[in-house]
């Protein structure tokens, strides 16, 4: 499954070339969320997501001219905001910040939450930095194992091993969440039954 | 929780939904495409092999400077910030003369890069505001005669804080050679 590029006006590509602000800011507009997304996904960080949003966009301004059109724009794109993504998990800065390679046990989270969607986002934002990049690669950028190893400088085989395991993480996480979420609600402590006789209502 | 099929999973992590940028970064990022639209192309730095080479042996002599500890003054006469022993002067005028130091090699440095990460321009923005704040106070105290304990600590902080600024500008003079 592969998250839908976004499109946009060659002409506009043009007159970005051409230092045009306008050109500029539609190019934002058009790509901003796309590459924010990736950045919070694969980072889990709002503060680092900004910085590769930023970066991404100097690096297209930068490299515009060596955009001939034979891939897709977005893929391009993507790929420059996926380098600066893996750019950002190597920095010596976040490197203190994040374990990269290990699973460690975590205790099973308590929440009550439904949301399906809100707790899937958080069993993401648990993985460890390099397995959470392959998840997201894989799964919704749709980028095979040969090419995240590429971009990673690893091999296809670290690629699955990463993706399996942060499955298995992903739905202990979310096996454990609905094992709480799923208990029936009890009666709070302390509290008396309804009984209008009693006043207790 | 759901069946635990990788294909679900799949499905659900695309459909997780698009996360739309702070409003304010918008600013911010045009501004930077701007900077970066009016800046020499990066290649052809890439192809400037002879000066690149240059820059980076004086940015690592910079880096040099920095790990050198002043002679004549202990490490421990540097970092200590709770009730410092008093200096001799031989020390106090190391520590003057190893903030003149960090200023030189400072000047060394490439001048940063119109575009860098946000939170790099912050974190140098922040430690020149320190460096502005201790030399206000370094002239207050001496023109209102101070003790010389207030001084020394004064110099200390400025040492501590030049020689931050210097990494992190030597950090991205570093990021600017490739």
């Amino acid at each position: 499954m592969t998250r839908p590029l976004p499109q946009i006006d060659p002409s506009v590509l043009a007159r970005a070339r051409d230092g045009d602000s306008g050109a500029h800011a539609e190019l934002y507009a058009a790509f901003a969320p796309f590459v924010y997304t990736l950045a919070r996904r694969m980072l889990a960080s709002t503060a680092s997501a900004e910085d590769v949003l930023q970066e991404t966009f100097v690096d297209i301004i930068r490299k515009i001219s060596t955009f001939r059109g034979e891939a897709e724009l977005g893929l391009w794109v993507r790929r420059i905001a996926v380098n600066q993504c893996l750019m950002h998990l190597r920095s010596a800065w976040s490197m203190r910040r994040v374990d990269t390679e290990h699973f460690d046990a975590e205790p099973c989270p308590v929440t009550t939450s439904a949301d399906e969607r809100i707790e899937l986002e958080r069993a993401l934002e648990t993985l460890p930095a390099t397995a959470r990049a392959v998840v997201w690669l894989h799964d919704v950028e749709g980028l095979t194992h040969r090419e995240i190893a590429k971009l990673m400088g690893r091999t296809a085989s670290f690629s699955k091993s990463q993706l399996a395991r942060a499955h298995e993480r992903l739905r202990a996480f979310l096996d454990c969440t609905h094992e709480v979420g799923d208990e029936p609600e009890q009666e709070p402590e302390g509290e008396l039954p309804c009984d209008p006789a009693l006043k207790t209502c | 929780m759901r069946p635990g099929t990788e294909d679900l999973l799949t499905r659900e992590l695309a459909a997780l939904p698009e996360i739309a940028p702070p409003p304010a970064a918008k600013t911010r990022v045009l501004a930077a495409m701007r900077r970066a639209a009016v800046e020499p192309p990066r290649r052809d730095l890439t192809h400037l092999a002879l000066p690149a080479m240059a820059l980076a042996a004086a940015a690592a002599v910079a880096a040099v400077l920095v790990l050198w500890q002043p002679r004549g003054v202990s490490e421990g006469a540097l970092t200590a910030n709770e009730n410092p022993a008093p200096l001799s002067f031989e020390e106090y005028a190391a520590l003057v003369a190893r903030s003149a130091e960090l200023e030189r090699a400072l000047d060394t440095l490439p001048a940063p890069r119109a575009v860098m990460r946000a939170s790099t321009a912050g974190t140098i923005a922040r430690l020149e505001d320190r460096i502005a704040e201790i030399d206000q106070a370094l002239l207050f105290t001496t023109a209102a005669g101070a003790e010389s304990g207030q001084r020394e600590e004064l110099w200390r902080d400025r040492v501590e804080v030049m020689n931050a600024l210097v990494q992190v500008r030597y950090a991205n003079s570093q990021a600017f050679i490739y």
